[in-house]
């Protein structure tokens, strides 16, 4: 659907003997619901992700490496021949960084600037989980003729890693932590 | 294929520098740091796939034996020792330093000065927290008997007396009842997250390090509100601190510097990886590029050299328009140029040479056809007495095709023409005597009868080769003019005498008769007997006299000719038939031809020739023995020429050599009668003919021979006579 460097390069690496397959990596990140709502004339969007990190992510968090977490959202128009028409694009970025004075954790939204502070990872990640009333397009710009859909996925941002891991993150599966698409259908 | 390798080098060594920022500073290229290193991975790649492809090419050119090859080769593998050697040095010693380097940044006593350091910063913020938490809850206590309505007025100042940045009175769900705070620009008061709330709501106090309040530490302490005071509905209180001035940048550095360190410490082995691998890549990127570019500079080197030797071979195939690029201005451009001008040079003078060659054949052909159409005759001899050249006159005057005979030295062609001797030994006595230029008169005896030829050579120095001294004798057969000449001025003779002489012969004559007729019969006894015997001899010789002037005339009139078809043997039968009759002892041999074509010619004139002939034959013969003639007639064709031949052989004394060459010319005879006319007669009407006709003695040594040749011409050719005759004579 989407394609990026950072996915055609992964595309490469994944011809390689090393990687463990696709599905083992399924359950650590994942969409368990998304919806939309109309609201002032505007469709907004509640999403719950579920997130769990394995030993070596929280491990190199805690060693002070910044995570970046992008959540992709996708506004679809759905064509019968050809595929789906892209109408908006949105990426929301949040930084997920462990506070040694504190021993927090502090989630900062990119976009916003806005920073929470947690007392353990899950809280941290149930409150990036945690998207509502998100605002994602307006209605106006939808035709009532047509069907839409809304997809998302969530992903730990490999290239923002410090440069140093990346070369391991290429040839280890155990960074590469994605959800599948989700699709939900505007109302 | 040097714009891919430039580009290829230039955008490989920007990423190599883009990845080394990058390991060093995540900033600066940071998200691309993976596609670098895919991107240089596969220009290595590529860079290998050149030099393959090189290295095929030279191992090609080296089976093929191309020139240049063996050299490029060479010159490759010395380029690429040179490089590849120290770069592996460099490279062994790198990755020691680099491993060193590393280690020795993480130090046991660093790391654990920064965990102190971080304990005691934390140990310290603990202590301020508890004692802001004391205070917190005396408030707290405070609020718990002040209501909802009057807390607005009381919370500033209680604010003011905590030294707190904020303090917010809220209910335990997070909804705000009172707030103050000192920062004016923070319009909505800070608001605890769920989990402190979880937290509080389960009737636990919370005290905590806040790091979100614009990069400044500050302490938050949330605090439930004892619920026993005025309000029934279950309250907290937040306040927050803020860690100002050194104690907050002291705390933040140490932060920063834990947080840096720690993160290095456990990059550890990936850094040393990911410098391992750039530097890695550098070096082989190192190497390859000196690799190819060691190819590139070598076949570069060797193109002029395999150019000069295509075109050292060129030359020596004899291509002289090869011209090579000029590769600069060094030594070897010098020696590439040099190399054209030389090409250049020899394939002007091969023009010159060459033209200079058709110039010298054009004048030689034109030399060759002036002198093959000159009438003259010439030779030319080399210092070994050899024939060099002939013309076609040559041929036609002597009667014999010299130029079978170029190269034969002239004593070997005077054995096969022994007639030739008197002219070979004049210009052999020339020769000898090495005398510049010489001229005479030469008479030869060949088959076609006498000849006088006008002789003239000279020695002819050619330059430039080595048998330089060349012989030119040139001759002109001048008999027919001579012969002209002698009988123009025998027939002026004989015609002036005659007239002379026949004038005063018929009044002598008369004279003589009417001398007798009028005083014979007056004389004595005895003295008309003398008178009749003078005046008769008067008479007679007068007569005889008058025949001779007679035939003078003749012999000077100008020829007048009247031809018709003769059937020669037929002629030659009816005059042999008068002579045997008149001498019957006499005999006459006839070898007659049986295909002798018939000739367009006088009958009365050859009769008469005939008749000369044969009396002039049996006068010869008179001699005690009996006359024996034989004759001959042949049909000859000669070289393209047809002609009769008649021969009339007698068995007389023969001819004297100096009366042989004269015997047709007027007055000139052996015999003791005759007017010395016969001969010359005979000639006259010959060469009338356009014949010849000479004398010579018989090979047995018995009398001589008559050769009469006659040209076997058309009936209707009559009038080309003259031209065939001259042509003969020529």
């Amino acid at each position: 659907m989407r394609i990026n460097r950072h996915s055609l390069i992964r595309g490469i690496l994944y011809c390689l003997p090393l990687l463990v397959p696709v599905a083992a990596r399924a359950q650590v990140i994942s969409v368990e619901y998304a919806t939309s709502h109309v609201n002032d004339g505007i469709y907004q969007v509640d999403i719950r992700l579920k997130m769990r990190l394995n030993d070596e992510i929280i491990n190199a968090l805690k060693h002070g490496v910044s995570l970046n977490i992008d959540v992709n959202l996708e506004v679809r128009r759905e064509r019968k021949w050809l595929w789906n028409k892209l109408i908006k694009e949105v990426t929301l970025h949040y930084r997920l960084q462990h506070h040694p004075l504190s021993d927090d954790f502090v989630v900062t939204k990119l976009g916003s600037g806005a920073r929470e502070q947690f007392n353990n990872l899950d809280e941290a990640l149930n409150y990036i989980g945690a998207i509502d009333n998100y605002p994602l397009i307006d209605k106006a710009r939808l035709s009532g003729d047509e069907s839409y859909i809304g997809l998302v996925r969530a992903e730990i941002n490999i290239e923002s890693l410090p440069p140093p891991l990346q070369p391991s993150t290429l040839i280890s599966s155990r960074w590469h932590l994605e959800s599948q698409w989700y699709e939900w259908v505007f109302r | 294929m040097l714009i891919t390798g430039i580009v290829l080098f230039i955008f490989m060594l920007s990423s190599l520098l883009m990845m080394s920022n990058a390991l060093q500073n995540s900033e600066h290229f940071g998200e691309y740091y993976s596609g670098l290193l895919i991107f240089n991975t596969l220009g290595l790649v590529v860079l290998v796939g050149l030099i393959l492809a090189n290295l095929r090419n030279l191992i090609r050119q080296l089976k093929n034996k191309v020139p240049g090859a063996r050299m490029t080769f060479r010159t490759v593998i010395m380029f690429a020792f040179l490089s590849v050697t120290p770069v592996l040095i460099v490279y062994y010693f790198s990755l020691d330093f680099l491993h060193r380097g590393i280690d020795s940044w993480f130090d046991v006593k660093v790391e654990k000065a920064l965990d102190d350091s971080l304990e005691l910063s934390r140990l310290s913020l603990e202590e301020r927290e508890q004692d802001i938490l004391k205070k917190t809850k005396q408030i707290a206590n405070d609020f718990s008997q002040i209501s909802n309505v009057a807390v607005p007025f009381e919370i500033d100042d209680y604010r003011t007396r905590l030294g707190a940045r904020e303090l917010t009175l809220m209910t335990r769900q997070g909804r705000f009842i009172a707030s103050s705070t000192g920062d004016i620009s923070d319009l909505v008061p800070n608001r605890p997250n769920n989990a402190i709330l979880f937290q509080v709501q389960q009737g636990n106090n919370y005290i905590g390090l806040d790091t979100i309040q614009n990069g400044e530490l500050s302490i938050r302490a949330v605090v439930n509100v004892p619920n026993m005071g005025v309000e029934s509905k279950h309250r907290i209180i937040q306040v927050l601190f803020p860690i100002t001035g050194r104690i907050n940048e002291l705390a933040n550095n140490i932060q920063s510097a834990y947080i840096k360190y720690n993160e290095l410490s456990f990059l550890r082995d990936q850094l040393k990886f990911g410098f391992v691998v750039i530097l890695t890549l550098v070096v082989l990127f190192s190497i390859f590029s000196a690799v190819w570019a060691a190819f590139y500079s070598a076949q570069k080197l060797a193109a002029p050299i395999r150019n000069l030797a295509e075109g050292t071979k060129s030359v020596a195939e004899g291509d002289y328009s090869k011209q090579l690029p000029v590769p600069g201005n060094d030594e070897l451009g010098f020696l590439v140029a040099s190399f054209n001008e030389m090409t250049r040079r020899i394939a002007n003078a091969r023009d010159a040479v060459r033209k200079s060659q058709l110039e010298a054949e054009a004048q030689r052909a034109y030399l060759e056809a002036v002198i093959g159409r000159l009438s003259s005759g010439g030779l030319v001899l080399d210092q070994d007495n050899r024939l060099r050249t002939v013309n076609i006159s040559t041929g036609q005057i002597l009667g014999t095709d010299l130029n079978r005979r170029l190269g034969d030295r002239l004593e070997d062609i005077l054995a096969d023409y022994r007639y030739l001797e008197p002219l070979i030994k004049t210009i052999a006595s020339y020769q000898d005597s090495n005398e510049g230029e010489w001229r005479e008169q030469v008479t030869l005896f060949g088959t076609s009868g006498r000849q006088i030829l006008m002789c003239s050579g000279t020695s002819l120095s050619l330059s430039g080769l080595e048998d330089s001294l060349v012989h030119v004798i040139v001759f002109d057969d001048i008999t027919a003019l001579i012969q002209g000449q002698r009988d123009a001025a025998w027939s002026e003779m004989a015609r002036r005498l005659a007239h002379e002489i026949k004038n005063p012969l018929t009044p002598i004559q008369l004279a003589a008769e009417r001398l007798r007729h009028k005083y014979l019969d007056t004389l004595k006894v005895a003295q008309p007997e003398t008178m009749d015997r003078l005046t008769n001899t008067i008479i007679h010789q007068v007569e005889t006299m008058k025949d001779m002037v007679n035939t003078f005339s003749e012999y000077a009139r100008p020829p007048v000719i009247s031809r018709q078809m003769v059937d020669l043997n037929e002629l030659i039968r009816e005059v042999v038939d008068l002579f045997i009759n008149l001498d019957p002892g006499a005999s006459i041999t006839l070898n007659l031809s049986p295909d002798l074509p018939r000739i367009n010619a006088d009958l009365d004139r050859l009769r008469r020739v005939f008749n000369n002939l044969l009396k002039n034959a049996f006068d010869a013969s008179t001699s005690e023995k009996a006359v024996a003639l034989v004759i001959e007639t042949h049909h000859i064709d000669e070289r393209g020429r047809d002609f009769i031949e008649v021969r009339i052989k007698d068995s007389g004394t023969g001819l004297s050599g100096d009366i042989i060459s004269n015997v047709f010319e007027p007055y000139v005879t052996s015999k003791k009668k005759g007017s010395g006319l016969g001969l010359a007669i005979v000639k006259k009407i010959i060469e009338e003919h356009g014949g010849v006709v000479w004398l010579e003695n018989n090979p047995d040594g018995i009398g001589a021979c008559a050769v009469i040749r006659l040209p076997v011409t058309e009936a209707d050719s009559s009038t080309n006579i003259g031209n065939v005759m001259q042509k003969d004579v020529i």
